[in-house]
């Protein structure tokens, strides 16, 4: 856990320099694999990446007034900054969150969902067959993955399960 | 089977969804309200799910047919079988009073509803065969997750027609919430939405779109959504009691949560708790301000009268949400040309992104008048 609230300071961190509500989709279901206290749950639908219950809580957080909408992008209000400013973070959280960051907004919206989706589907063979059905489904994971997305590689699907791993190291 | 439906009329189900229909966890949806408290302020208001996850499926049959009409390549076999089953188990895993008591639940909706389905897999039998049981399958294609799932296109786009902009989950309720609450701004052109239904490949996915034909229907649907979240879904009575409830529960309930094991999740519904409910016989607070919400003047009120007030913020994306980065698309049926829905229309354009958000306060009833008046002198 890095702080109090690490739902609410991960949302706000994300939003901070603003940005766009489908890109903080993303971020946020990659950040939720590090040290954290909390896990949005999300699926793939027709149109793409979803989640019901981030889109929930960041209705929440503007009935907080936490965070405002302008032109299209989220932004923390002068409370959600305030909050921000309140955390302190430890040397190795704060390096984490640099390198994490320094990552995900050079990312284009389409690397950035390669990244999750690679994520969840890698992450589904694991939780039904283990490694050994991340072996033996190696070439269907990589079929769907370039199905699904324009940006599949074998370069970049490799560096999407490295970002990964190094992400949960943190 | 056939159901007499108060707004479909007859609906036909096969054997394998009668054996659904007559499960323990199907029935148990007589129980749960789909409005939860609404109708302390809309009394006609008692509609179950059970009612609503059948209608549900007859929203899906005539969706699917609808399409297939329209784009008669898109068909499959086994889809509609699937879809209905989609329909009918989409609400298992709904708490006593819907959604006015999520909090009370670790257990998210969708793992509860893949432990239902689970428990009553003997009683989901899909016909067409797939490589895993059908109560998994089912799970999956629902819940928008799993390796089945995610290696067929064709899936993907069945899951929309349960869970996307304009989906039978929503064509359902909305009437059917107008219906029973004796409101007609929650009615919207059903045909007319439903008959212009077709396909787009967006992104190498199927997706449910709508001819040019049926814009007037989806700016009614869309509009019905507004109305509805502003006046009934979101309404004061509901929103205090829902508050009320979750903190009575905490107390009555072991560890103040429902249960995660399925079977005594399953003996829960609204009748369960209801006669012990005091927030159902007397509230103790009264609505005091209800208005558009506004950052500063909830600043202001918190700021001085803060201590005498419980305040409620409740806001809701009536078409996309904050999180949307796709949206309906509308096929020319003169041109052929694609665009999306807000260039086909100037009122689909101004409330694309609406939300309705409103700023209430309450206050306990013995102090309601002097709380009430110093507010009027913040506010005026």
């Amino acid at each position: 856990m890095f702080t109090v609230d690490d739902k609410l300071f991960f949302v706000l961190y994300s939003c901070y320099d603003g940005i766009v509500p489908a890109r903080l989709l993303c971020y946020i279901y990659i950040l939720q694999n590090m040290n954290v206290d909390f896990k949005f749950s999300y699926k793939l639908g027709s149109t793409g990446l979803v989640s019901d219950s981030l889109d929930g809580y960041t209705d929440e957080l503007f009935s907080k007034d936490m965070v405002v909408l302008k032109g299209r992008k989220l932004y923390p209000t002068k409370r959600g900054y305030e909050f921000l400013d309140s955390i302190i973070l430890t040397m190795y959280e704060s390096d984490g969150l640099d390198w994490v960051f320094s990552i995900l907004d050079d990312l284009s919206d389409s690397e950035l969902y390669f990244i999750c989706l690679t994520d969840i589907v890698v992450m589904d063979v694991l939780s039904s067959g283990g490694y050994k059905g991340l072996i033996s489904q190696e070439s269907n994971i990589k079929d769907i993955l370039s199905t699904l997305s324009s940006e599949y590689t074998d370069d970049n699907f490799n560096a999407a399960l490295k970002l990964m791993r190094n992400v949960r190291e943190l | 089977m056939v159901k007499r439906d108060q707004i479909h009329g007859d609906i036909y189900f096969s054997e394998a969804e009668q054996k659904l229909i007559t499960s323990k966890s199907f029935e148990r949806l007589q129980y749960i309200k789909q409005l939860g408290f609404v109708n302390s302020q809309f009394p006609g208001a008692m509609h179950n799910r059970y009612q609503h996850s059948l209608g549900v499926c007859q929203c899906v049959t005539d969706m699917y047919n609808s399409v297939c009409r329209n784009n008669p390549e898109f068909y499959r076999e086994g889809d509609l079988e699937l879809l209905r089953l989609m329909a009918l188990i989409h609400d298992l895993g709904h708490s006593p009073f819907s959604h006015a008591s999520e909090e009370l639940s670790d257990i998210s909706h969708e793992e509860r509803l893949g432990d239902i389905l689970e428990y009553e897999k003997k009683n989901i039998v899909l016909a067409h065969d797939y490589d895993i049981p059908s109560w998994e399958l089912l799970y999956q294609v629902y819940n928008g997750t799993g390796l089945t799932y995610m290696s067929d296109k064709h899936l993907i786009a069945l899951h929309g027609f349960l869970d996307s902009f304009i989906d039978a989950d929503k064509i359902d309720y909305l009437e059917r919430d107008a219906y029973n609450c004796g409101v007609a701004y929650g009615r919207f052109d059903r045909s007319g939405l439903i008959n212009n239904l077709t396909i787009v490949n967006q992104n190498g996915v199927d997706n449910l779109a709508i001819t040019s034909d049926g814009v007037q229907a989806l700016e009614g649907f869309i509009l019905a959504r507004y109305y509805m979240f502003s006046h009934v879904y979101l309404s004061p009575m509901e929103r205090i009691l829902r508050y009320l409830y979750c903190q009575e529960m905490k107390d009555l309930l072991p560890n103040g949560k429902y249960p995660d094991d399925v079977k005594k999740f399953l003996q829960l519904d609204d009748t369960k708790y209801i006669r012990r409910l005091k927030c159902l016989q007397s509230i103790p607070y009264v609505l005091i301000y209800d208005a558009e919400y506004n950052a500063d003047m909830k600043h202001i009120i918190d700021r001085k009268l803060g201590k005498y007030l419980l305040s409620d913020a409740p806001r809701k994306n009536v078409f996309r949400k904050d999180m949307d980065d796709s949206t309906v698309m509308v096929v020319d049926t003169l041109l052929g040309s694609v665009k999306p829905c807000s260039e086909a229309s100037p009122i689909l354009k101004s409330i694309e992104y609406t939300s309705v958000h409103k700023l209430r306060y309450y206050a306990e009833a013995s102090i309601a008048n002097e709380v009430r008046s110093e507010l009027i002198k913040l506010v005026m």
